[in-house]
C-alpha cells in the first residue's frame, strides 16, 4: 500500500483531541447529517470543530462546503499541484493544505484566499497543529519530521527517524512533546522546545498508524498494524496495556475531548478500498463502548466536534456522506 | 597472524612504494590508483519507499517458498557489498513481500525473512514472485540492508516481467509513481517449461560508507 493511502486515513478523525467538552454516552445510531454530490473520487474530508463545514479534497481541489445545507461556499484550485493534506484550524476560521510539491498553504475558509506559505520541501502526508498554535509539524519526507514555529514560519528543528517516514504525529495537550510513529514501527516522542528525543517506543512490530495523547498527556494511545490500540506511558515510552485486538489493522485513531473514550477506525491491510469499522472504547477499562462495523461503511475524515459528537464522512458511489454520532 | 586487506588502491601504492609496480606515464602513482579506484567504483543501490508492511522479528531462514504455495518460483541472488567493491560479509539482509495473490501477511512471517549470508556477502532466497498488492502499481520485494560503518539501505526490487512494463520497462518503469528509479528493474531469467517453470532474478545491494 502507498503511504499516500494510508495517511489519508490516519489523518482522519484527529481534529477534535483537544477540547474540554465532556462527551456524551453514545446510545444513539448514526445520524446522516449531509448528502454532498462529489461527482469525482473523494481521497479525504475534514470537518470542522463546530460541525458546520466539510473541507472535500479531490483530485487537484478542495471544495468547502456548509454540511447544514450541503452548499458549496468555495472551491480551492490548486492547478497543476495536488492536496495531500487538509485540516481545519482555529475553530474552522482556517484551512490547513499539503501539496505534492512540500508546500504547506493556510486558507481562509471562508473566502479561500491563502493567507501563509511553508516550504517543507517534502510531500506533507500529515501536518499536525498543537492545541495553543505555536507549533506545525509535518512528515518531512523519508525519516524526519519538520517542526515549524507557526508565529515566525521557520522551521525550528528536523526531527530524525531510524528508517522510514512518518505515518502519523500528535503533539501532548501541552504542545511541549511531539509523537511520530514511523514506517519502521518505532514511535518517536520529542521535546518540542530543544527537538530532542525524550524516549522511543520500540516495542511494537507492526508500524502505528494513528496516534492520540489523552487531555492531561501521560498516555499516548497508538492504534496499530498488528489489529490493537497500544497505551503507552508517554513519560517512560513503555506499553502499559493493550485493548483486545480486532480483525483489521488500526488506521486512525481520535481522544474524545474528555478523554474518556477514544475513537478507532479499521481497515483491512490487503483492501484498501475495503469498509472501514469504527469502534469506540473506554480509555479507562479499555471495553468498547460502541461499534459501527457495517459493511458499507467507507469512512474518509472527520472527527469528534467540541460539543462531544463524532463527526464522519462516508463515501458511496460518487455522494458522500457526512454523519454524526452522539 | 592479523590478516590485513588492502584496497585496490593500497596495494598500487605499496607495491609503488617497494618499486613492484612503476609508472609508465608522467602521472604519480597516487593519481594512477585513483583513476584505478574510481574505474572500480559502483554506484550504491538507490534507496526506495519503505512501505508500512514491515514486521519486526522476522525469522532468519532463506526458503520463504513452502510446499503448496501458489505462484511462480522465484529464486533471488545477489552480494552485499560497498561502493568500492568490497563485499559486507557482517550485512543483515532483511526482505519482505506480497504471495502471489498480492497480499501481506500481518499475522504471520509468511514471505518475511532476515537472511543468512553465504561468505563473501552472498545472499540467495526462494520464494515465489509477489502479485501485485491491490493499491500499488508494481510486483516489488522490500530491502532493509545495515553493515556496521555503512549506511543503511532501505530498497525495492521489481521485475521487467512486471505486465505493468509492457515489456519495456526502460519506457514504461514510471507507470508506477514509488520506482524512482530504472536500475531497481532487474532482469528476469525464466527456465523449464510452462509446467515446471522458475524465475531467477541477480539484485546486487551496495551501500554507501558512512
Amino acid at each position: 500500500m502507498t503511504k499516500r493511502c494510508w495517511i489519508l486515513c490516519a489523518g482522519f478523525l484527529l481534529a477534535g483531541i483537544f477540547l474540554s467538552s465532556p462527551v456524551a454516552a453514545i446510545p444513539s445510531d448514526p445520524k446522516l447529517e449531509a448528502r454532498i454530490s462529489a461527482n469525482e473520487v473523494v481521497s479525504s474530508t475534514a470537518i470542522s470543530l463546530d460541525g458546520k463545514i466539510a473541507g472535500v479534497m479531490k483530485g487537484n481541489n478542495i471544495g468547502i462546503w456548509s454540511i447544514a445545507d450541503a452548499h458549496q461556499i468555495q472551491m480551492i484550485e490548486f492547478g497543476v499541484e495536488q492536496p495531500v493534506f487538509c485540516d481545519f484550524l482555529d475553530n474552522g476560521t482556517h484551512l490547513l493544505v499539503g501539496l505534492s510539491s512540500g508546500k504547506i498553504q493556510l486558507h481562509d475558509a471562508q473566502t479561500g484566499k491563502m493567507l501563509r506559505l511553508l516550504d517543507n520541501g517534502a510531500p506533507p502526508w500529515v501536518v499536525r497543529v498543537s492545541r495553543d498554535g505555536k507549533w506545525l509539524a509535518a512528515a518531512g519526507g523519508d525519516r524526519e519530521v519538520h517542526l515549524w514555529d507557526r508565529a515566525t514560519g521557520k522551521m525550528a528543528h528536523r526531527l530524525a527517524l531510524e528508517l522510514g517516514g512518518a505515518m502519523d504525529l500528535a503533539f501532548s495537550p501541552d504542545g511541549k512533546m511531539l509523537a511520530g510513529s514511523s514506517e519502521d514501527t518505532n514511535i518517536y516522542v520529542w521535546d518540542t522546545d530543544t527537538g530532542a528525543v525524550r524516549n522511543v517506543v520500540r516495542d511494537l512490530s507492526l508500524t502505528t498508524f494513528g496516534l492520540a495523547f489523552v487531555p492531561d498527556g501521560k498516555w499516548l494511545f497508538a492504534g496499530s498494524g498488528d489489529y490493537a490500540i497500544h497505551v503507552i506511558d508517554a513519560g517512560s515510552g513503555k506499553v502499559a496495556r493493550s485493548f483486545p485486538a480486532q480483525k483489521m489493522p488500526v488506521i486512525a485513531l481520535a481522544m474524545a475531548p474528555d478523554g474518556k473514550s477514544v475513537a478507532a477506525v479499521y481497515r483491512d491491510a490487503n483492501e484498501p478500498l475495503g469498509s472501514t469499522p469504527i469502534l469506540i472504547w473506554s480509555t479507562e477499562s479499555g471495553g468498547l463502548m460502541k461499534k459501527n462495523d457495517s459493511k458499507e461503511l467507507k469512512a474518509n475524515g472527520g472527527g469528534f466536534l467540541s460539543d462531544g459528537r463524532l463527526m464522519y464522512s462516508t463515501v458511496s458511489g460518487k455522494e458522500l456522506q457526512v454523519w454524526s454520532l452522539r | 597472524m592479523p590478516r590485513y586487506q588492502l584496497s585496490r588502491r593500497e596495494l598500487i601504492e605499496k607495491c609503488a612504494s617497494l618499486g613492484v609496480v612503476v609508472a609508465a606515464t608522467s602521472l604519480p602513482i597516487s593519481a594512477i590508483a585513483r583513476i584505478w579506484d574510481e574505474s572500480e567504483v559502483h554506484h550504491a543501490t538507490p534507496p526506495n519507499a519503505f512501505g508500512p508492511f514491515y514486521k519486526k522479528h522476522s525469522p532468519q531462514r532463506r526458503e520463504l517458498r513452502m510446499a503448496g504455495d501458489t505462484g511462480l518460483p522465484l529464486t533471488l541472488t545477489g552480494r552485499v557489498l560497498d561502493t568500492r567493491g568490497e563485499a559486507l560479509e557482517d550485512a543483515k539482509v532483511e526482505v519482505w513481500h506480497a504471495d502471489h495473490f498480492g497480499k501481506y501477511d500481518i499475522e504471520g512471517y509468511r514471505f518475511r525473512a532476515q537472511l543468512p549470508l553465504e561468505g563473501k556477502g552472498q545472499y540467495s532466497f526462494d520464494s515465489v514472485m509477489p502479485g501485485h498488492y491491490p493499491d500499488r502499481v508494481c510486483q516489488h520485494i522490500h530491502y532493509l540492508v545495515s553493515a556496521p560503518g555503512h549506511k543503511t539501505l532501505v530498497t525495492q526490487l521489481y521485475f521487467a516481467t512486471d505486465p505493468v512494463f509492457e515489456g519495456d520497462p526502460d519506457k514504461n518503469f514510471t507507470r508506477d509513481p514509488l520506482l524512482i528509479s530504472r536500475e531497481l528493474v532487474r532482469p528476469v531469467v525464466l527456465t523449464g517449461d510452462p509446467k515446471t517453470m522458475h524465475a531467477a532474478v541477480n539484485f546486487e545491494l551496495c551501500l554507501e560508507r558512512l
